[in-house]
């Protein structure tokens, strides 16, 4: 464990506003900013940056979701329902994580950067909304009104079981400082017929109780550095509070090319890392 | 389906949840740091850790919200769902506390 000096919280903070301002704009909880961030340039391991992550995650949660307008696009029933999915596979990643080492964990962040961009780039022009109101959206689907097509639009809740096989998936990769967003709005917008909005709203209040597990299990093993963790916080606050402001307006299309690029450097990052070592122990 | 404007209720309770949580929190941290600027190590500690605490208990807040809404609108899904959350839960605390 470090006891951080000035620079190291400053610099964390920093970090913390710019995971914020992605999380907010891709609802990704900026995870996949933040730990490699922590890794990399604080010199943490793979479980205290999971941890702080995950704490932030919920800081951002919380504020993105609270944001007027937010919660009547995030489709309530279906978060809550999977929701059930991603805390019973982050209890189990909980357990999981303890068990491999910090090289396994980097290959599997990696790659699951990789999948999720690819999956990303293959759905780039499609979009899930139908432009008809009265359409029957069953019991988990939903409506709301769209800025791109400038109406209410409703959709249909498809492929269920993929849902919650992702949600048990983006559950058990949370521990790793993910939140699990990453995981479960791709799948959520490319298979399951939720529109990029809605999927983003409903991870980001979901990804809260994910990372809640993640959060506390880390708590539990020691390997939360106090100050990192609160001035990590306080940046992700302030991010995510410019990322809403922002989020609202710009076109979706651009969402999708940009959380594929920041994918992408991530896993290069941790391909390096894996392959050229990082001067670390 | 009569649950969308039955829905707006929750979603007014979730909204306030989150916001005064992230304010009590975020104001734990500040002071926790600004300890922590003037070498009060183990006050600026206290303040950290009670601020990431309720930071934490934000979202098991927001899920019993959900399960007493739920019940008082006899939403069966949502009651499962809830439940089954606050269960896994209990269980990790069980596990981890032994």
């Amino acid at each position: 464990m470090i006891t951080p000096d000035f620079a190291q919280i400053g610099w964390t903070a920093l970090a913390g506003v710019v995971a914020g301002l992605l999380g907010a704009v891709l609802g990704i909880g900026g995870g996949v900013f933040l730990v490699p961030f922590l890794q990399f340039a604080i010199g943490l391991d793979h479980g205290s940056a999971g941890g702080i992550s995950l704490i932030t995650i919920i800081a951002t949660s919380s504020t993105t979701s609270a944001t007027p307008g937010r919660l009547q696009v995030a489709n309530l029933r279906l978060g809550m329902v999977l929701e059930m999915f991603t805390i019973t596979g982050a209890v189990a990643g909980a357990f999981l994580f303890g068990l491999v080492t910090d090289r396994t964990t980097d290959w599997i962040f990696g790659f699951t950067m990789v999948g999720i961009s690819a999956v990303m780039l293959n759905r780039l022009h499609k979009r899930n909304v139908i432009l008809n109101p009265t359409l029957d959206v069953g019991p988990l689907g939903g409506r709301f009104h769209d800025y791109d097509s400038g109406g209410e639009v409703a959709y249909r809740v498809k492929r269920m079981p993929v849902a919650i096989v992702t949600s048990v998936v983006a559950g058990i990769v949370s521990r790793m400082g993910l939140g699990g967003g990453v995981v479960q709005v791709p799948a959520l917008n490319s298979w399951c017929g939720v529109p990029m909005r809605a999927a983003t709203a409903t991870s980001s209040l979901m990804l809260g109780a994910t990372a809640m597990i993640g959060a506390i299990d880390a708590f539990w093993r020691g390997q939360i550095v106090l100050g990192l963790a609160a001035a990590a916080v306080l940046g992700v606050l302030v991010g995510s509070w410019v990322g809403v402001h922002v989020a609202g307006r710009s076109a979706v299309k651009s969402h999708k090319v940009l959380m594929i690029v920041v994918l992408l450097s991530v896993a290069a990052l941790y391909f390096y890392k894996i392959i050229f070592g990082d001067g670390r122990p | 389906m009569t649950n969308d404007d039955n829905l707006e209720r929750l979603e007014r309770h979730v909204g306030h949840i989150l916001r005064n949580g992230v304010r009590l929190s975020s104001t734990a941290l500040v002071i926790g740091l600004a300890l922590l600027a003037v070498r009060q190590d183990s006050l600026a500690g206290i303040a950290m850790t009670a601020g990431l605490l309720v930071l934490t208990a934000i979202p098991v807040t927001r899920i019993v919200t959900s399960l007493v809404d739920a019940l008082r609108r006899r939403d069966k899904l949502l009651t499962l769902a809830t439940t089954v959350e606050l269960s896994v839960l209990a269980l990790l605390f069980l596990m981890r506390s032994r």
